[in-house]
């Protein structure tokens, strides 16, 4: 399917480009907080809520194959009406949810593979880091040297190591770890 | 799999392999599972770590912008620690001002500064000793009894300095009660220090000088102001144009 417009948005969040987020929270904040007041909820719930959809977006636009092919807002929407849904079906107010029905967006064909796709992301993100936590602090470290664009070479000077193989040969251990542990999981 | 597909799964997910060996890669990809497994569970494991590297930065972000989008109100009575306190009130005043000028409407006055200078409101009662005069400045600041707010804030300024609500506050009853000079000196702290309130310090540095009509002072300080509010950039901005 053809990306959508918005999908500069989620490649400059990729780049690490938050300043964009000044756009997101402009044109999408003031519609999650109203519908989340409306809905039986505080402003602090609006801002959390909200705050954990761009989080949960984030996750998924590290995903370098994931492409955007609904709007954003409405894929905004979605999330933060479905975690929403959640916190107040676990306080069972679920039934006082008045606007349960948000004419807003009409539910498109490609909104749902998207939403989907997000949740997904956050849970085997959230299995990932359990597993990761697990991991030696030096094998953290490397790990998060590496993904930093950090040569082999200047890890092992920053990790005391004697040179670049051995680096090599540590981080594939800390992955075989990491991979043993998450599998495990399954 | 064998040690030497690892390192080819590691060169390929930097993008260290040539076209050919792309090619070849991506070839038996599609006729070895295990592979394709193992590079799927890589790539999520990349994702993942990418996400983890730019998580501060994220968070960062999105503080400064909850300030300007959300106003979470404090329960009362509550206790919380004061340096987060602060933070939540320099954000929910930050927010309030954004609504105001949001509302902000330039047919309402004919003059450019008392169309501009629409006041946030004030929410600095704490426990202890301040109590009752951080209640009576809250009230006559409410009221726009500047005059009284001042000596109120002053006194309470005396208490507790590092409050940047208060000094914004302190500023803007100094400016209300014609003390131009006290004003501007609180604003410029504000605007030349780190704090959430730092464009609004410059706002209304800004502000002062309009009062006073030196309109290129006023220019120069709009200027300066920096996007990390964009509603209220968006108010300089108009403010600019009118200039």
């Amino acid at each position: 399917m053809q990306a959508h417009t918005d999908q500069h948005i989620i490649e400059a969040m990729r780049a690490g480009n938050f300043s964009i987020l000044n756009k997101v929270y402009k044109d999408h904040a003031p519609t999650i907080r109203s519908w989340i007041i409306k809905n039986n909820g505080h402003e602090e719930d609006a801002q959390d809520i909200f705050q954990e959809a761009i989080i949960a977006l984030h996750q998924k636009a590290n995903d370098h194959s994931f492409v955007l092919t609904c709007p954003l807002g409405a894929l905004i929407f979605r999330i933060c009406r479905n975690k929403w849904l959640n916190q107040l079906r676990k306080k069972n107010k679920e039934a006082e949810v008045r606007n349960w029905e948000e004419e807003r967006y009409k539910d498109e064909s490609s909104l749902v593979p998207m939403l989907e796709a997000i949740e997904e992301e956050q849970i085997r993100q959230r299995k990932l880091d359990a597993c990761f936590q697990q991991l030696s602090e030096l094998c953290q470290q490397l790990l998060h040297l590496l993904i930093s664009g950090v040569s082999s070479g200047e890890a092992a000077v920053q990790l005391g190591m004697n040179d670049a193989n051995t680096v090599y040969r540590r981080k594939n251990a800390c992955v075989g770890r990491w991979r043993t542990l998450y599998q495990a999981q399954n | 799999m064998e040690e030497e597909d690892y390192k080819l799964l590691d060169q390929y997910l930097q993008d260290e392999l040539s076209g050919d060996q792309k090619a070849a890669f991506r070839q038996r990809l599609k006729e070895e599972e295990p592979l394709a497994a193992e590079l799927e569970l890589r790539q999520q494991m990349h994702t993942y770590l990418r996400t983890k590297a730019q998580q501060p930065d994220l968070e960062t972000a999105m503080k400064n912008l909850g300030g300007t989008y959300f106003s979470p109100v404090e329960k009362a009575a509550k206790i919380v620690p004061l340096a987060r306190r602060r933070l939540y009130v320099g954000l929910s005043i930050a927010a309030a001002i954004a609504l105001v000028l949001l509302v902000w409407n330039p047919f309402d006055s004919g003059n450019l500064y008392n169309a501009y200078a629409q006041h946030p409101p004030l929410a600095l009662v704490e426990k202890g000793d301040a109590l009752a005069l951080a209640q009576q400045a809250e009230a006559a600041y409410g009221e726009k009894d500047y005059k009284t707010a001042y000596g109120l804030l002053n006194e309470l300024t005396d208490l507790s300095s590092e409050n940047i609500q208060l000094q914004l506050a302190l500023g803007i009853s100094a400016l209300e009660t014609g003390r131009t000079t006290k004003a501007r000196q609180l604003f410029e702290e504000l605007a030349e220090g780190n704090s959430a309130l730092r464009n609004y310090g410059r706002w209304y540095l800004a502000l002062s000088y309009l009062k006073t009509e030196e309109f290129a002072q006023a220019k120069a300080e709009l200027q300066k102001l920096d996007d990390s509010d964009p509603a209220l950039y968006d108010k300089a901005t108009q403010l600019l144009e009118e200039l």
